[in-house]
């Protein structure tokens, strides 16, 4: 039989046992290193691989079309694309501007089109070349008034829709992407793809 | 039979006394209830130094959890800081989804220690409002389509809220619709304004008894906008029939103007308090405590906001009242009534099993039976956690204007009408089409219905 003090102990540390298990349990982080291209979904949210995904898949199919042949018979060099407002009209705060990313690399990299430097990047480079105006030496500086012009702006929009039930959701993503001839407005290319995710929230956690 | 006072006398002559101190200390640093140590936060806000406010959160929130990063978000905005604000926001949506799943510990731990043992991740309202400052921070730092992914959150979690069953009275908002209209409007979505505004109308008629706000008169002129402009001729008759109505100005005369629109957040949302019921079982001659919350609502001066807008030249000047918009007062009390026959049913469940724990451990030792009773006692804490640094009325006024600067003037009145307090906001530029947000948050100082235990 336990002796008096040894029940007491026994009892007092039972006791703090079950305050520090109501009190939460701490978790360390664990850290691993995974290739870029490797396909994790954790969230269901849009995430690097729907960018990635998305903008391969619509360039491969612009840079496929006849407008780039079109143009190029007309005018006897490559068309110049400059990438627009992508609108996030989706319900997530996804990262429109790596997706927007994702797509001038794809089209540079095809070496079919030229992109043009976006809004901001030009004030950019505006400023440096005014700054060499007046710092760099006469036969390195750059002038003003030879910026290459579109000839084409690409933009779109991403919408999203959920359905969801109880822990159960779909989500529905829609890809809308237009490239505007900026001669004449002339729409000379839509592209669509979609994207449907099911989510299971888990309901019990420990 | 043993009276709780004389066997705690003899108890603290055993050697062991000080593990009694010991975890009566542990118990009672944890169990101090939530709304008590927020006090000094509140008075840092009603001094108007929300950095201070901040700096003593961070002092009292050892768990950096929803309800410490939803005060941290009202406070880092009341700054100005909208973008940490909203950091502060996402955190608290991630912390949300993280915890919503149900805790089968928690859960055990709300019928064995206190409901305090579950994690708190807000009220269905709360967590509503959480998206409309979320978008308002954004629509202040002029980022109109990331508002509008607030708008469709909030739209989502509302109708999760009108499908799901066990939901009380609160599962739609009238006010999170309105101001999501106001954004579709801004941004020519017409078609998704009119179906925000309509939801809006229909939930204010529906929730007026309870939650005591009129429809708004600013809410009355864009149902007719819109619905003339998207050609519903019955629905316009109908609603000029039903507000008495006979002249608006059209979306096409509001193309060529900007409007500016003005969010009042007035004195803080009701505090939760703590009553216990403490008896000692005439059988047993244990010490048995039951708590449950309830709210003290806090004093506000404001009765009646005036918005006075005049052009650069001074030489025309607009005037309109703000409208009551969202009474968080109603919607938090309504809220906990709802609650409360499952947190009783839940504090009664709590008193059984510690009674029977108590009675057990009495009958092996009985210095170590007192000492449980005072421990269990000493745990049976009401759950007093809200989010605290809500308003407790939410006004918000329209101006259209024609581009240009502005000076704006804020009168606010108390129910006798006198001027309690006036914001000026200068250089003011409207352009068309586009919305000027500015949201102000007071705390009155007169407020005698603060602090508490």
């Amino acid at each position: 039989m336990l002796s008096y003090k040894t029940k007491w102990f026994t009892s007092s540390t039972l006791l703090l046992v079950v305050f520090v298990f109501f009190s939460g349990c701490t978790t360390t982080t664990k850290v691993e290193r995974i290739a870029t291209d490797e396909v994790k979904d954790l969230s269901g949210q849009w995430n690097d691989t729907d960018s990635r995904l998305v903008s391969e898949e619509m360039m491969t199919d612009v840079l496929s079309k006849p407008w780039i042949d079109n143009y190029r018979s007309q005018h006897n060099k490559s068309p110049a694309v400059i990438v627009g407002e992508v609108r996030n009209l989706s319900h997530e705060h996804l990262n429109v501007n790596a997706f927007l990313n994702d797509v001038e690399r794809a089209l540079i990299n095809s070496g079919r089109v030229k992109v043009v430097a976006s809004n901001v990047e030009r004030q950019e480079i505006r400023e440096e070349r005014k700054d060499q105006d007046i710092h760099a030496r006469e036969d390195t500086r750059k002038t003003i008034g030879k910026e290459l012009g579109a000839d084409f702006m690409l933009k779109g929009s991403i919408n999203s829709i959920i359905d969801s039930e109880g822990n159960q959701s779909v989500k529905f993503y829609q890809i809308d992407l237009v490239l505007i001839s900026l001669t004449d407005n002339d729409k000379v290319w839509i592209g669509q793809k979609k994207i449907k995710k099911f989510v299971e929230k888990r309901t019990v956690r420990p | 039979m043993h009276t709780l006072g004389k066997r705690l006398s003899s108890c603290l002559h055993y050697q062991h006394g000080f593990a009694l101190v010991f975890i009566i200390t542990l118990c009672g640093s944890g169990c101090a209830s939530y709304s008590y140590t927020f006090n000094a936060v509140e008075n840092a806000m009603a001094e108007s130094k929300p950095a201070e406010a901040l700096i003593i959160l961070d002092k009292i929130h050892d768990n950096k959890g929803v309800l410490y990063n939803l005060n941290k978000a009202i406070l880092l905005r009341m700054q100005g800081k909208f973008s940490e604000s909203n950091e502060a926001f996402e955190l608290s949506k991630k912390l949300i989804e993280t915890y919503e799943a149900v805790s089968v510990t928690e859960q055990t731990g709300s019928f064995v220690v206190n409901d305090t043992t579950r994690t708190y991740i807000g009220e269905d309202y709360e967590q509503i409002l959480l998206h409309f400052y979320e978008s308002l921070n954004y629509l202040e730092l002029d980022d109109r389509y990331a508002a509008r992914v607030e708008a469709l959150q909030a739209d989502l979690k509302l109708n999760q809220l009108a499908r799901d069953k066990t939901k009380g009275f609160y599962t739609e908002d009238a006010f999170v619709r309105y101001f999501s209209g106001i954004l579709y409007e801004e941004l020519g979505e017409w078609s998704n304004a009119m179906i925000a505004y309509r939801k809006a109308y229909k939930t204010y008629l529906k929730q007026r008894t309870q939650y005591f706000v009129p429809i708004p008169e600013s809410l009355k002129y864009a149902l007719l906008r819109l619905a003339e402009r998207e050609g519903l001729t019955d629905e316009l008759k109908q609603y000029q029939n039903e507000f008495s109505i006979e002249e608006w100005s059209s979306v096409n005369n509001g193309l060529e103007k900007g409007e500016f629109i003005y969010v009042l957040n007035s004195g803080l949302a009701p505090m939760k308090k703590e009553k216990a019921l403490q008896v000692i079982a005439p059988s047993s001659g244990q010490f048995i405590r039951i708590s449950a919350p309830y709210y003290q609502v806090r004093d506000d001066n404001v009765a009646k906001v005036i918005i006075h807008a005049s052009n650069e030249s001074r030489d025309q000047a607009w005037q309109t009242i703000a409208d009551l918009v969202e009474n968080v007062d109603a919607i938090a009390l309504e809220t906990l009534a709802a609650q409360m026959p499952a947190i009783t049913a839940r504090a009664v469940a709590r008193a059984v099993v510690k009674y029977n724990v108590n009675k057990q451990v009495q009958k092996q030792n009985d210095a170590l039976g007192i000492f449980m009773n005072l421990v269990t006692a000493f745990t049976e804490r009401a759950d007093t956690r809200s989010w605290l640094t809500l308003p407790k009325n939410i006004y918000l006024a329209r101006i259209a204007l024609v581009p240009g600067n502005y000076s704006i003037r804020v009168e606010l009145l108390n129910a006798q009408n006198a001027l309690v307090e006036t914001y000026e906001y200068h250089d003011i530029a409207i352009k068309a089409q586009k919305n000027h947000y500015v949201s102000q948050h007071r705390i009155s100082t007169l407020s005698s219905n603060r602090g508490g235990t």
